[in-house]
């Protein structure tokens, strides 16, 4: 299957700014390797400070990885404009309040036709383009923001969090428009989004992150199912909302996580000896997990 | 001191619209009990928590009806005295938990207030994964994140220690797993302080699972309070609310 991204080995850090500073540098990221097949709706997910947005960031270009490469496929500017495009948590803010909405489309095309078929898949009534930014609520300005993305034709488009602040009805209709993207354009969409009931309901593939490391990739169908890296089956149970105190705590351990090799380690039910030193990378077919000791499929099959 | 809330026959409109942003609510609320209400957006969830607390500025909306918190008529007090009730019975944790707070306070500030000592504070922001009080208190608001400064805003009207403490979208800002210790603490503390609490929320799973009893709001109308049971599933309150 053709690739739409392909990411090698990727690394990421941030220094604090000031002179001086003796803190070292603070890993965000550390040798994240997936690739996304093109054509696909795929999904990240994972807790805040799980490194979602940094790695979204990554791909789009916006950082540099400090070691490691991403390599995509296609020429990423064409004519100045990248073919990558990222809709951010608070699109809304992209749309101009006094401008008319009509005036702000054609700063990224002329072309009256191309923006009523984009207005069409958003399902937006035609009348939003004589009105101005102000008038329209907060979920048509974030449409307006998604249709301004979609003009420029892009390869990818990634949505950082586009759920928030959404009603679950409008969640549901947000969901049909990015497979309505997906299916007209066969544009890649890669959804960043805590809420995994919505990612549930449309990703083809899902990567879950913790720690600013990968736990699980692969097939989303069978992740949600049965879940194979022990971080995931606490996040899907956690979704349900039927977990009890303990499992969020456990015992406080000396080995600050930072350091460990897996991330999750403090809190794993699984956990080996050599979770803190090495973490195995297993391939099951189109899934990998970062693990030392996958979740067997019975045991999966007791916690959802 | 034991709190019953009742609301009887409360409508609002702003003034000069002939519009009614709530219609006829009519409910009672008992201690021990986690009541939750779910609604679309612009359905009016927010304005119906203000109006309980009477924070609605009369001089843009009126309201009709009565509301009562364990004996005392809410909609019959003055600024002063509403402030003095207020303090003392009711705790409001705002959506936007961040400008909630004093932007030029502290939050030691508000730690300050509550007058607990500090292995309680420490028990309570150990318990939401915030360990490190002797560092957050020194923070301004500006400081925290989203998901800090709800957690905090939560944590500070739990340890107040009234019997009634209102929710706006709680969650909105909290990961999964705060959310489920979120859902643990509320029911611990209903159960063993009967404090009443009531959740607006559009987490419909952390509606339902929390709660003892469930209403929907569409268009300023209130449903009656059924035990969740009643609902079956989350995609049986989605069409409830959709249609």
């Amino acid at each position: 299957m053709n690739k739409a991204v392909i990411v090698e080995n990727i690394s990421y850090s941030v220094s604090d700014k000031k002179i001086l500073s003796t803190e070292k540098p603070k890993r965000i990221m550390e040798n994240i390797s997936f690739s996304i097949p093109s054509n696909t709706l795929f999904g990240i997910t994972g807790e805040s400070g799980s490194g979602k947005t940094t790695l979204i960031k990554l791909l789009a270009k916006i950082y540099e990885p400090e070691n490691g490469e991403i390599k995509y496929p296609f020429q990423i500017k064409e004519n100045g404009i990248s073919k990558i495009q990222l809709l951010f948590q608070n699109s809304e803010e992209l749309i101009n309040p006094v401008r008319k909405i009509k005036n702000q489309l054609k700063d990224v095309t002329k072309n009256d036709k191309k923006i009523n078929e984009i207005f069409e898949i958003l399902s937006l009534g035609q009348n939003l383009l004589s009105r101005r930014g102000i008038e329209l609520s907060g979920g048509e300005r974030q449409r307006v923001a998604l249709a301004k993305l979609l003009l420029v034709k892009p390869q990818i488009l990634i949505c950082d969090e586009p759920f928030s602040a959404q009603d679950p009805v409008s969640k549901l209709n947000f969901v049909e428009i990015f497979k309505n993207i997906n299916k007209k354009f066969g544009m890649t969409i890669i959804c960043v989004s805590h809420e995994i009931d919505i990612l549930k309901l449309f990703v083809e593939n899902l990567l879950v992150l913790y720690g600013g490391k990968i736990s699980e990739t692969g097939n989303a169908k069978k992740i949600f199912e049965h879940p194979k890296h022990p971080y995931t089956e606490f996040l899907l149970k956690a979704a349900e909302y039927n977990i009890d105190q303990t499992e969020i705590f456990h015992p406080a351990n000396d080995i600050n996580t930072k350091e460990a090799a897996c991330p999750y380690v403090n809190f794993c039910r699984v956990k080996s000896e050599n979770c803190y030193s090495i973490v195995g990378k297993k391939e099951y077919g189109d899934r990998t997990v970062y693990c030392n000791n996958p979740l067997l499929f019975i045991d999966a099959k007791q916690v959802t | 001191m034991t709190l019953k809330v009742n609301i009887d026959n409360l409508t609002l409109s702003k003034n000069g619209t002939t519009k009614k942003i709530l219609r006829n609510i009519d409910f009672e609320l008992c201690p021990g009990n986690i009541y939750s209400i779910f609604g679309l957006n612009g359905s009016g969830k927010t304005t119906l928590l203000k109006s309980i607390i009477g924070s609605l500025d009369k001089r843009f909306y009126s309201l009709n009806g009565n509301i009562y918190l364990g004996g005392t008529d809410v909609s019959e007090l003055n600024a002063a005295e509403l402030r003095k009730f207020r303090k003392y019975n009711i705790r409001f944790v705002f959506q936007d938990a961040i400008t909630s707070f004093d932007p030029l306070k502290k939050v030691d500030y508000y730690f300050n207030e509550i007058r607990k000592d500090d292995t309680e504070i420490n028990k309570l922001l150990e318990y939401f994964k915030m360990p490190d009080y002797a560092k957050i208190r020194t923070l301004f608001p500006y400081e925290l994140s989203g998901g800090m400064a709800q957690r905090l805003s939560i944590i500070l009207a739990l340890l107040s220690g009234v019997k009634l403490i209102l929710f706006d979208e709680p969650t909105s800002a909290l990961d999964v797993s705060i959310s489920n210790l979120l859902k643990l603490k509320l029911k611990e503390l209903s159960q063993y302080k009967k404090t009443i609490f009531l959740i607006v929320t559009q987490d419909l799973k952390f509606g339902l699972r929390t709660a003892d009893y469930a209403a929907t709001l569409k268009n300023g109308v209130l449903t009656d309070f059924e035990p969740v049971e009643n609902y079956s599933s989350d995609n049986n309150l989605l069409i409830k609310l959709r249609y």
